[in-house]
């Protein structure tokens, strides 16, 4: 459903991503994987229209949507979440969640100013749908806590909620475990794993825990100094010698 | 949110039951201009407090819709009600165009560019003779009909109720947008708009979207000003009301109900009783704002700012 096809990026002649391409199917996990300043986030906002690319195409379901703005990019069910946080920290957990799902209450101008009967029912819906998500993401003792009271743990579930409530297609997450303990990152693990196929068809995860990379990847994409450098099962990647170098550094000399 | 109405409710009702002890014609002078910034300040809050953007320019719609109805009443004989509208749709429209160039423009550069707009317009105002009349501005602008015959005392009390009713209804659709899908993705923008984008929200829309109400409000402030105070001159875009604006808000609250609404009636009360010292007053309407800014960011109404969604209530 999302297919990156040759896509550079330079910042002031420091190539941030140059020349990578890859794709995403329905129904598949895949990760984004690479050391520090490998590119991984540039990928997303080139994706997501944050960025316009200097060159290659960005496809969605087959449409071209290269150089597009981020709202209409979100609009076609591509939903990411940032690296820093995409929550807002002085509403309360549910408010995060019922913000994000505005694409699925908008109403003419009219109707917002007299509301009838209709309008009624799907803010209800609206909120009804919005604390289903916070009960799944399990935040629902906290729904009404505000996001900045939250802990790390916690703010990191928030996070997923919030990008859950735009009804992504595609869930794009910038390390969505960073700061969280090995349990808590099972914990998420878990989480992820249980919504494709149910609340999203596929995921595009950029994460540095590999235990969690490697338990719920179906496929792994290696970038390195901008450009792409493997790409395999889990269990390919990890015998992959030059992966193996970009992470660890050359084992000779 | 509940609070804020609840407490918004309580103060119309006052409000209508106010002119029955002050039956005075001097108090409700003052109830007008308390009314009327209520339309105001409403309508700048809906840009500063949930947008999170500043037009500095703000006075433009105001000066529109009381250019509208001047023109309106003295050049073509229209009543009052159509004067009323027709600022409206006019400043909406104007909202429209000076939103679609200037939000586009983020912080600072949005700010000094809708003061352009507010001064180019003034100085239009000043010079266009044949039309506004210049610095002379536009006279006898005639009292709406089902005033006319009354005491004194008895038309300020009917524009008292006029300016009630439409400062009510400028409250009320703010409590509608605020409550509404729009007004919680102009939150999202204020706060974060980034994050608002990724969830498929389109900002400059959306500013835009809230641009074109506020200015329609401000051009009904306009219409009704222009037939009760029955003059309308160039410094209605001047620079004057947009400090009042500013300091109704901010004194008030940004980004609550309520804030516009206690804004006003302090600071209307505030220069009538400061009247007698001319020079000190804007020094220490200076000083108001100073101490507001650096001790009550939030405003008065800063405690009941926080957006309470309960979970549970599901109410539009
Ligand atoms: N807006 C920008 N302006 C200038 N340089 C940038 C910008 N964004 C990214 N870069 C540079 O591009 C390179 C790739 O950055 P990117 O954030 O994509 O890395 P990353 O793989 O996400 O790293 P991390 O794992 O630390 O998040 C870095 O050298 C970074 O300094
Ligand atoms: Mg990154």
């Amino acid at each position: 459903m999302l297919e990156i096809d040759g896509i550079s990026k330079s910042f002031g002649g420091v190539a941030a991503v140059s020349q990578v391409s890859f794709a995403v199917a329905k129904g598949e996990v895949v990760s984004l994987i690479g050391p520090n300043g490998a590119g991984k986030t540039t990928c997303f906002n080139l994706v997501t229209g944050f960025y316009k690319p200097n060159e290659g195409r960005v496809r969605v379901d087959g449409a071209d949507v290269t150089g597009r703005e981020p709202h209409e990019i979100a609009r076609r069910g591509i939903i990411r979440s940032f690296q820093k946080t995409n929550v807002l920290k002085p509403l309360t957990v549910f408010e995060n969640v019922l913000f994000a799902r505005h694409r699925q209450g908008t109403l003419s101008v009219w109707k917002t100013f007299f509301p009838g009967a209709g309008v009624r029912a799907s803010e209800a819906r609206l909120r009804e749908e919005a604390m289903a998500i916070v009960g799944e993401i399990g935040l629902g003792a906290r729904a009404d806590t505000e996001a900045s009271a939250l802990s790390c743990g916690e703010l990191r579930l928030l996070e997923v909620g919030v990008a859950l409530g735009a009804a992504p297609r595609l869930l794009m997450l910038d390390e969505p475990a960073a700061g969280l303990n090995s349990e808590e990152a099972v914990l998420l693990g878990t989480l992820l794993k249980g919504l494709v196929g149910t609340r999203v068809e596929a995921l595009l995860l950029v994460e540095h825990n590999m235990s969690l990379v490697m338990s719920v990847s179906d496929r792994v994409v290696v970038m390195n100094f901008g450009r792409k450098l493997a790409e395999g099962t889990p269990a390919d990647i990890r015998a992959d010698p030059h992966v193996v170098e970009a992470y660890l550094g050359k084992a000779e000399t | 949110m509940v609070l804020q109405r609840n407490l918004l409710l309580a103060a119309f009702a006052v409000a209508l039951l106010a002119p029955l002890v002050l039956r005075d014609e001097y108090l409700m002078h003052i109830g007008v201009l308390v009314v009327f910034s209520i339309m105001l300040a409403t309508s700048f809050n809906l840009m500063v407090g949930y947008v999170g953007e500043f037009p500095l320019g703000h006075t433009a719609f105001l000066g529109i819709g009381a250019y509208t109805a001047a023109l309106g009443a003295s050049t073509f004989g229209l009543p009052f009600a159509a004067n009323l509208v027709l600022a409206c749709l006019f400043s909406a429209a104007f909202g429209f165009v000076m939103g679609a160039v200037t939000l586009r423009l983020r912080g600072p550069f949005f700010v000094i560019i809708t003061l352009c707009f507010a001064e180019v317009l003034r100085i239009v105002a000043n010079n266009w003779v044949g039309l506004t009349n210049g610095p002379m501005g536009i006279a006898g602008i005639p009292k709406p009909a089902f005033l006319a015959g009354l005491s004194m005392l008895d038309q300020k009390v009917g524009f008292y109720y006029l300016g009630l009713g439409l400062a009510a209804l400028c409250v009320y659709a703010a409590y509608r947008y605020v409550n509404s899908n729009l007004g919680r993705a102009a939150v999202s923008v204020r706060e974060n708009r980034f994050v608002a984008q990724s969830v498929g929200i389109w900002p400059f829309y959306i500013g835009l979207l809230t641009f074109v109400i506020a200015a329609a409000m401000a051009g009904m402030a306009g219409a009704f000003y222009a037939h009760y105070v029955s003059f309308v001159g160039p410094e209605v875009f001047g620079f004057s009301f947009m400090i009042s604006m500013i300091i109704m808000v901010l004194l008030g609250g940004k980004g609550t109900l309520v804030g516009p609404v206690i804004g006003p009636v302090i600071v209307v009360l505030l220069e009538e009783y400061l009247r007698d010292f001319k020079e000190l007053r804007l020094s220490l309407f200076g000083l108001i704002v100073i101490a507001v800014v650096l001790f009550m960011p939030q405003g008065l109404a800063g405690p009941l700012a926080r957006r309470r969604e309960r979970a549970g209530a599901a109410k539009a």
